[in-house]
């Protein structure tokens, strides 16, 4: 039930390697503040759309752009160590492991936030094989009375409310041994949302929500997938795009941190056989020289 | 008709009324090319197909050969319920 205080390095980020804006922001953003900053960029989906009809031909699980993403998030935290932390009280620790969150809903309308390890070492099949377990379990839980959310709910609503408030502040300023109950708060840096779900409006601007818990500061949202104008070697050109939506914490990373991750983002969902196994293309491989041509806004 | 028919009109009918299309949905219309699928609509027919058939799918069943028409869903669902018989 308990695990050790891993996935965290045991010691805070030295202040000499914090730059002193985000020190500044530690020091002085008061509580309930929101230092966060977004970046809305827009992605290819041409090559993930082609991958995924070739793919789930022969393919045991079904996959869908949400693997990919996954994927893509853990390679950029690898390539950008900075993103790979969280803050205790005013401190910020890295992370040894490189794990996701993400968000699954349920059918009575709850959500749960699922602790994916190792992302960066999954192939994508793996990835979405081992995600349908998961909701499949978390379906099956949820439809049960009895279960833990039955049992909370029956409290009186100011004692699950200060049990929610402890759990967040424990969370937040204290190492604690990470366990099944707390992962989701205390296991990953990122919140990885993809919202490309039927009949959703295009997603053109999207400002992610944060709770209480210093941990996963950063949010990765990709939107759905539409036919759009976009200029390719000085010509208009139809391609599928989907926006994309990275929120980063200032107290943590800056603008410039932030532009460099979205576009590395960008880079890996644009080409995703590439970076389907560990080791990432050169500068050299298709996959950069079409990031880019892109790199021009859709028209 | 027969059971296949009767099946596969009841999840057609289920698919067109929760998630309609441009064009309508049929027995061996590729629901990965008609953009019917994704993860939501994948849990959604998987709870109701247990709750109406009285199957439980495992998830190993969440695969392109089983989900790619309603033909081939009807295939996976008279599979478990021999299964279960």
């Amino acid at each position: 039930m308990f695990g050790p205080t891993r996935p965290m390095k045991p010691d805070a980020v030295p202040l000499q390697d914090v730059p002193l804006t985000n020190q500044l922001y530690l020091q002085t953003t008061p509580r309930g503040s929101d230092p966060s900053i977004v970046w809305g960029t827009s992605v290819d989906m041409t090559g993930i759309t082609e991958f995924l009809a070739e793919r789930n031909r022969t393919s045991q699980a079904i996959l869908t752009p949400a693997p990919i993403l996954y994927r893509a998030v853990g390679l950029a935290l690898r390539k950008f160590p900075d993103f790979n932390r969280r803050l205790f009280g005013k401190r910020a620790y890295e992370f040894d492991e490189i794990n996701i969150l993400t968000p699954v809903r349920l059918p009575n309308r709850e959500m749960a936030v699922v602790l994916v390890r190792d992302v960066d070492q999954q192939s994508y099949e793996e990835l979405a094989l081992n995600m349908w377990r998961t909701q499949q379990s978390l379906r099956k839980q949820a439809s049960q009375p009895e279960g833990t959310e039955g049992l909370f709910r029956r409290l009186p609503a100011f004692v699950s409310h200060a049990i929610m408030r402890s759990m967040i502040w424990m969370s937040n300023n204290f190492l604690l041994p990470m366990n099944t109950y707390n992962a989701n708060l205390r296991g990953a840096p990122v919140l990885v949302n993809y919202l490309g779900f039927s009949h959703a409006a295009p997603l053109t601007s999207f400002k992610p929500s944060r709770f209480g818990s210093t941990c996963s500061m950063l949010n990765v949202t990709l939107g759905p997938t539409n036919e759009s104008a976009v200029v390719v070697d000085g010509q208009v050109a139809v391609r599928p795009i989907a926006n994309l939506f990275v929120r980063g914490d200032h107290r943590l990373v800056d603008a410039h941190q932030i532009g460099r991750f979205a576009q590395e983002l960008r880079i890996i969902l644009g080409d995703p056989v590439s970076y389907e196994r560990s080791l990432p293309p050169t500068a050299t491989t298709p996959a950069r020289v079409l990031a880019a041509q892109l790199e021009k806004c859709p028209v | 008709m027969t059971d296949h028919q009767i099946l596969a009109d009841e999840l057609i009918c289920y698919l067109n009324s929760h998630y309609p299309q441009e064009t309508e949905i049929l027995a061996a219309t590729d629901l990965f090319a008609a953009g019917v699928i994704d993860s939501l609509v994948i849990m959604d027919l998987m709870a109701h197909i247990e709750a109406r058939y009285e199957i439980d799918f495992n998830p190993e069943d969440i695969s392109p050969a089983n989900f790619r028409t309603v033909d081939q869903l009807v295939e996976l669902i008279h599979h478990k319920q021999l299964a279960v018989a």
